[in-house]
């Protein structure tokens, strides 16, 4: 490993987004075999460095060299050719094409001659490649508006295992998996490796990184920090190199009981939908009820039912008074917010000022003889973003042009400002870096203080253990455990309930 | 598979309920009504399949209608010097030049389709009419007339069908425009050039345009050239075809057999009401319910079976 050989090195890159510097003259070595991982928090620049390498978007000035002689793709389909694929943290699929279709995009030549696609052909090789990367269950006729987001993503990571590159960048994928659908990509990423080729590794989940890369090399503001071998790799290291100060290292709750009020303020009764059967919980003032469970559980529709946002085969959901949540309209009414999993392209008007996205669950809040004081909601805003740490120019910038992690903290804060009595989060760190995800859990016992309640929904068994007073494990749309906060709880026994 | 066919035939069910629902309600409608029925829905079909590649690559166009009548006028003037096969030759090259110009004005000008398609609408209108001369008005002979008619326009109509399919489910282009209408961004980092894109779907609708000028032509061997936007009236149906078309492709997913019979639905429902002695008005107003019901009819049957759902709990 020590002295592979390097194939790809790039230095001095630099780029600008008007005011917004997000690389100043960052290095780069990648060796062949080798998993590079690129850490930083949001708005580091990672997203900004890799897309350059893979030709999707053009740097300012810097030099790139691949297996020594210069490269310099102007199009991600030119850098794909040249063996450099990239799967991106946004959502990267077309949803009235079909599976097969999203995975072959861009390549159909090879399928049919003047224009004409042998589409049969592409089925059974999209089928192929699914089978090859061991996922299986997926039909490559069904169109991606059909899919699950995970699915989607599995069709990205199937139509790059498509391509067969030299170089992999993964960006801030895993978050958008189940451990399932993890296991896919490590095994991708396992095999590259024993082929000898390379991946670049971008997440904000500090153990995987350094269960799953040999190099960090780490980013700070655009600029390049510091590279670190496995052997020195150290979680308060890492951080300390991130953030640029010392980290506390338990950021989850401190305390250890079990708490909340008697009073139930949401209630489940007998619900079943497409992938749920017959769920019965309550949901107590104060309390931060957990979710745990496999991708195919139905635990991400429990967030979606107590919100009225899809259809109940049976049974219903209510409120305190015993009313029915019937749709999102009358939850939002009864004070409650939904905060999906996918909230980036559910939740999210790209094309709009951070400022519009944040205020706009709380304009009835704002607004005084149905006008709104500009200056009210400048504040409201602010106060949000601030506590969130958005890392924008200012709140009139587009989120179009904001960095993956900070659109999430965008969406987070438009449902935390809205000032809720119930938080339904699914998912609330996904893409979120560890300084931000420490104030988002300080938040959520803030909630519990003030007697909010809060549906913890996560892929994350330590955010789920480390946060809940009660957690619930799902099987196949069924309860299959209950568990109290306890200091000895383990996440293996949760996983004894999953599976 | 079994389930397709399924689908097809309860699909196919609407016109036929429609048809019946007429029958028995108005005196006018019936049997004989049937081969009117089909000869009047080929070109809202034709038009809605070259109308259905804009409206995936998220283009609105106004223009189809005013792109017919010029289309027809350069064929109807060609037969008179080279008979059938200048009719048929000359709504090629009119369909055509139309749909390229067109195409060429979005590419460079980059202002919306909408807009560039009623510039389109005001240029062709006048210009067929100065074509076509004081009389604003043109024959052609039955000997040229019957290429369009029946049985040649149903075969004409299923061959384009048969060739929309291919486009929009076979080709690569066809592909590409269905990306294009989703997300455009995205197309630039899978290296779709959606600008060629959309320019190439715009190009591509002169096909239909031409086949529906032929047809339009044929099917009273006479055309008027009409001016101050009165071809727009064309396009309602052909528009009104793709919207139910595409909420029937849940059921199934193939766009020319939906778009077809969302064009005969149409036309039985002008036909019935026209049979019942509706006034236009009331035609108008009726055809507005129908789209609202049927494209309502799930949300309405959803909050049947919730409201039937409350009952037997209380
Ligand atoms: N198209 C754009 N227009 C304007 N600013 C941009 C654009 N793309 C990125 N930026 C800015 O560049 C900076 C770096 O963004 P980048 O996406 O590289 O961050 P990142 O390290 O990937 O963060 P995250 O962990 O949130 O994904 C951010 O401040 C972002 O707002
Ligand atoms: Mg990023």
């Amino acid at each position: 490993m020590e002295n592979a050989k390097i194939i790809l090195t790039a230095e001095n890159m630099t780029k600008s987004f008007g005011i917004t510097r997000a690389l100043k003259g960052v290095p780069l070595q990648l060796k062949s075999g080798e998993v590079l991982g690129l850490i930083g928090e949001n708005g580091s620049g990672k997203s900004t460095l890799t897309s350059i390498i893979a030709g999707i978007q053009p740097a300012d000035a810097g030099e790139i060299r691949l297996n020594g002689a210069p490269y310099g793709a102007q199009s991600s389909v030119e850098a794909c050719r040249q063996g450099i694929c990239m799967i991106l943290q946004e959502k990267a699929t077309f949803d009235h094409l079909s599976v097969a279709q999203n995975i072959f995009v861009g390549d159909e030549k090879r399928f049919g001659r003047f224009g004409i696609l042998d589409i049969k052909r592409m089925n059974r090789e999209a089928e192929d490649i699914l089978k090859s990367i061991g996922i299986t269950g997926l039909e490559v006729k069904k169109k991606i508006a059909e899919c699950s987001f995970e699915e989607g993503k599995l069709v990205e990571l199937a139509r790059a295992a498509s391509t067969d590159p030299q170089i992999l960048i993964v960006d801030e994928t895993t978050t958008a998996l189940s451990q399932n659908g993890r296991n896919i990509l490590y095994r991708m990423m396992e095999k590259m490796k024993r082929e000898n080729k390379s991946i670049i590794f971008i997440s904000h989940d500090i153990d995987e990184m350094m269960e799953k890369c040999d190099r960090l090399m780490v980013l700070r503001d655009g600029d390049y920090i510091d590279t670190i071998g496995r052997g020195d790799f150290s979680a308060a290291r890492i951080k300390k190199l991130m953030v640029g100060r010392e980290i506390a290292d338990n950021y989850y709750r401190e305390d250890h009981t079990c708490s909340y009020d008697k009073e139930v303020v949401l209630k489940l009764e007998e619900v079943s939908t497409e992938h749920l059967h017959n769920i019965n919980l309550e949901l107590h003032r104060g309390e931060i009820l957990g979710f745990s469970g496999l991708a195919d559980s139905g635990m991400h529709d429990i967030g979606k039912a107590a919100f009225g946002a899809i259809r109940l085969s049976s049974g219903r959901v209510c409120d305190k008074d015993g009313e029915t949540v019937k749709n999102p309209q009358a939850a939002m009414h009864k004070k409650i917010a939904y905060i999906g999993k996918n909230r980036d392209q559910e939740s999210l008007f790209i094309n709009s000022p951070i400022k519009d996205n944040i205020s706009v669950a709380s304009l009835k809040k704002l607004s005084k003889n149905t006008f709104i004081p500009p200056r009210k909601e400048r504040e409201f805003v602010l106060e949000w973003a601030e506590r969130l740490e958005v890392k924008m120019q200012d709140i009139d910038q587009y989120v179009m042009e904001l960095s993956g992690g900070n659109k999430q903290k965008v969406a987070l804060a438009k449902w935390l400002g809205f000032g809720a009595d119930i938080f339904i989060l699914d998912c609330p760190t996904r893409g979120i870096d560890i300084g931000v995800k420490a104030s988002i859990y300080r938040l959520m016992e803030n909630l519990k203080a003030q007697g909010k309640s809060i549906l913890l929904i996560s892929e994350e068994m330590p955010e789920v253990i480390g946060m809940s007073d009660r957690i619930i494990v799902l099987k196949d749309g069924v309860q299959s455990g209950e568990f109290e906060r306890d200091e000895t709880l383990s996440e293996h026994a949760l996983i004894n309930c999953m599976v | 598979m079994n389930k397709n066919v399924l689908n097809i035939i309860k699909l196919i069910s609407l016109p036929i309920i429609l048809y019946l629902f007429f029958s028995i309600s108005a005196s006018g409608f019936g049997m004989h009504s049937l081969p009117i029925v089909v000869s009047q829905s080929m070109i809202p079909t034709i038009m809605g399949l070259g109308l259905y590649l804009m409206m995936n690559a998220d283009l609105m166009d106004l223009s189809m209608g005013a792109r017919t009548v010029f289309a027809a006028i350069i064929g109807g003037i060609m037969a008179q010097k080279f008979g059938v096969a200048g009719l048929v030759a000359g709504c090629f090259i009119g369909g055509m030049a139309v749909a390229l110009f067109m195409a060429l004005l979005y590419r460079f000008i980059k202002i919306p389709a909408m807009v560039i398609s009623l510039g389109i609408v005001l240029i062709f209108e006048v210009a067929g009419a100065k074509l076509v001369g004081s009389s604003g008005y043109l024959r052609i002979t039955e000997a040229e007339y019957f290429i369009g008619s029946y049985p040649c326009n149903i075969i004409i109509v299923f061959a384009a069908a048969v060739f929309a399919y291919i486009l929009y489910y076979k080709t690569r282009v066809g592909s590409y425009i269905t990306a294009v209408g989703n997300d455009e961004k995205m197309c630039k980092n899978v290296g779709i050039n959606a600008d060629r894109i959309k320019f190439a779907a715009i190009a591509l609708t002169g096909i239909f345009g031409s086949l529906s000028a032929l047809l339009y032509i044929c099917y009273s061997g006479s055309i008027t050239a009409g001016t101050e936007m009165t071809s727009m009236s064309m396009v309602f149906r052909p528009i009104m075809c793709v919207i139910l078309g595409r909420y029937m492709r849940k059921q199934v997913e193939c766009m020319p057999l939906l778009i077809f019979i969302g064009g005969i639905s149409i036309t039985i429902i002008f036909n019935g009401f026209v049979a019942l002695g509706f006034s236009e008005a009331l035609q108008d107003i009726a055809l507005g319910m129908f789209l609202i019901i049927i494209l309502g009819s799930r949300v309405i049957t959803q909050s049947f079976s919730t409201w039937k759902e409350a009952k037997g709990r209380a």
